[in-house]
């Protein structure tokens, strides 16, 4: 069966998008592919017009500061008279965001471009926050990569929220509401909570959660999940605090995700020998937990988790270079000191048949 | 931005059709000539609800000028906090229409407005949904067939009030089972900002089978109007200059 090729002409622009395909469906509308002249574009049509505005203004104000890292923009916003419904919808143009859904490229290129996608992310709402904006619904469906280099792209606007309003839409599983590990405040550490969970999402996928978990076995619940699933310490810690609220903005967390990463390349040999040593799946982390008496809950240490905690670990890591440097400067003394005696030695010989 | 205007809503969350007393949809109608909203959550089982159930869902919620959605019970949580924030914003945006109706003329609603003027439109029904006081009273069914459902309610009612706490308006809160031991609903817990003992009250179930839903939705009322309650929605945007 041919389906017919659709139009949308806008009443008050003019302008005519003829549609190729449903792209996805949000809480606010539905997003279209759509087609005007040789350009391509994605059409979100929508019932309520509040809420289409809206949308429309966050991207239009959102328009000058992007660049951080790629988002839509808006090229068109009209209403469009529905013939089969006689509805009068709304709707906004913004351009197509191409690229790699997020889970499906870690899956593909590895679990080591975690890293990478959460500093350009943390970046990102660096900047949003700055501007006064609190993204909201940040998951992984809402993010794609796009290629050479691989940057991560983000869109859907329906949960931008103004600060300090209530956070206009979320998914359970990234909001830190659902979690009762918070209210439902737009504020930074909203975000980094979902920014955390998604990190989580990465190494262990989606998981649910039974309803009648209270607050405290959500939140040990989910302390579990980060031992066992995210196998670098250093990225647990981070993960870990971002989940539990300790960050106030995304730099603190960029500048400790940095230190984490910094430890799990080119830390201490001890972290590269826990990985070695253990079996491909299990870490060290999950086999302490697991030798740990039954009914025992490993909890964190939250002492851990400080900031000092951090730059001390990293500490660690000096001796071992000034061993280094110490060494390279025997090689070198060595060096002359035998080049020395080698023209001491010339010198002699030289002398002698003179 | 202050206003003394008050949103008042009453949230309905039930899993059957009404078979007992007045007909719900006259009292919803009633309830919105004072301005009060009725929003309707209808609950979803294995099976679905009746098509008559279904249809009165709809019906009491459009009467009564809210909004109304079915749902299975696991996702209740999100539910209940979404029609809730919807039917604020749909409140406001009636009343903000009539505002411009009185400034741009009786055919001007926001749609008649070109999309580059809506923003600034938007920008104040924004504003009010996070700065007005807001009244809820939840009317639970607590009919035998509930009882399987009762946690996802609490949950949802838990997870509600996390919500509405992260609003810079006022909130207030007041909770009712229906049927009740002697009346057709049952008051659990006065007007409060906050849910305390929720699992408590929704444990204890009603003995009896009918669920008499418009003589509850009554009772509601009349406590609503206990209240300050009576005072016109019209005054809702005294303090706020558009």
């Amino acid at each position: 069966m041919r389906s017919e090729a659709r139009t949308i002409r806008g009443q008050w622009h003019g302008r005519t998008y003829t549609v190729e395909k449903e792209l996805g469906r949000g809480a606010t509308g539905i997003v279209y592919l759509v087609r005007r002249g040789n350009n391509r574009y994605a059409l979100k049509l929508g019932e309520d017009s509040i809420s289409i505005t809206a949308e429309a203004n966050v991207l239009q104000q959102l328009g000058k500061a992007q660049g951080i890292i790629l988002g839509p923009s808006v090229h068109d916003v009209d209403d469009w008279l529905d013939p089969n419904t006689r509805e009068k919808k709304p709707f906004y143009v913004m351009n197509v965001i191409q690229g790699t859904p997020l889970t499906s490229f870690i899956q593909h290129r590895g679990k080591e471009w975690i890293a990478v996608f959460v500093v350009q992310l943390l970046h990102f709402l660096q900047h949003l926050h700055d501007k006064g904006w609190v993204f909201g619904d940040l998951k992984p469906d809402n993010l794609h990569v796009v290629d050479t280099p691989p940057k991560v792209a983000w869109f859907d606007p329906g949960g931008m929220t103004k600060m300090n309003r209530m956070i206009k839409e979320y998914t359970e599983l990234y909001d830190r509401g659902y979690w009762q590990m918070g209210d439902r405040k737009a504020e930074p550490a909203y975000d980094l909570f979902s920014l955390a969970m998604i990190v989580l999402a990465l190494y262990h996928g989606e998981f649910k959660v039974k309803q009648t978990l209270n607050g405290a076995e959500r939140e040990r619940l989910l302390q579990q999940k980060v031992i066992n699933h995210i196998p670098q310490k250093p990225y647990q810690q981070v993960v870990w605090k971002g989940l539990s609220g300790r960050y106030r903005s995304a730099a603190d967390m960029k500048k400790e995700w940095f230190w984490a990463w910094h430890l799990v390349k080119g830390g201490p040999d001890q972290h590269r020998r826990h990985q070695s040593a253990n079996m491909p799946g299990r870490t060290v982390h999950s086999a302490q937990a697991q030798s740990a008496p039954a009914g025992h809950h490993q909890q964190f240490d939250h002492q851990q988790f400080d900031h000092q905690q951090f730059k001390d670990q990293h500490r660690m890591s000096k001796p071992r270079q000034r061993k280094k440097r110490f060494r390279l400067g025997k090689a070198i003394s060595f060096f002359f000191i035998s080049s020395f005696l080698l023209f001491l030695f010339a010198l002699l010989l030289f002398t002698q048949t003179m | 931005m202050m206003s003394k205007g008050k949103l008042k809503q009453i949230l309905l969350l039930t899993d059957g059709c009404s078979n007992e007393g007045t007909d719900p949809v006259a009292v919803a109608s009633l309830a919105s000539e004072y301005g009060i909203t009725v929003n309707v959550v209808g609950i979803l089982d294995g099976r679905s609800l009746s098509d008559q159930g279904m249809e009165e869902v709809q019906n009491i919620a459009r009467a009564g000028n809210g909004v109304h959605q079915l749902v299975y019970s696991h996702n209740l949580p999100k539910t209940v906090q979404m029609v809730t924030r919807k039917a604020m914003n749909q409140t406001i945006q009636h009343v903000v229409n009539q505002e411009l109706k009185h400034i741009l003329g009786e055919q001007e609603e926001m749609d008649a407005l070109p999309p580059e003027r809506r923003g600034q439109v938007v920008e104040v029904v924004e504003n009010l949904g996070e700065t007005l006081a807001l009244d809820v009273l939840i009317l639970v069914d607590t009919s035998a067939s509930m009882k399987h459902k009762m946690a996802s309610v609490s949950q949802a009612l838990r997870d509600l009030s996390i919500s509405l706490q992260s609003r810079a308006g006022e909130n207030r809160f007041s909770l009712w089972t229906f049927p009740g031991m002697r009346d057709s609903a049952e008051l659990k817990m006065d007007w409060s900002t906050e849910f305390t003992s929720l699992d408590q009250w929704l444990a204890s179930l009603s003995p009896k089978g009918t669920t008499p839903t418009g003589p509850a939705l009554e009772e509601a009322l009349r406590y609503f109007a206990g209240g300050d309650v009576w005072s016109d929605q019209e005054g809702l945007l005294e303090d706020n200059a558009l």
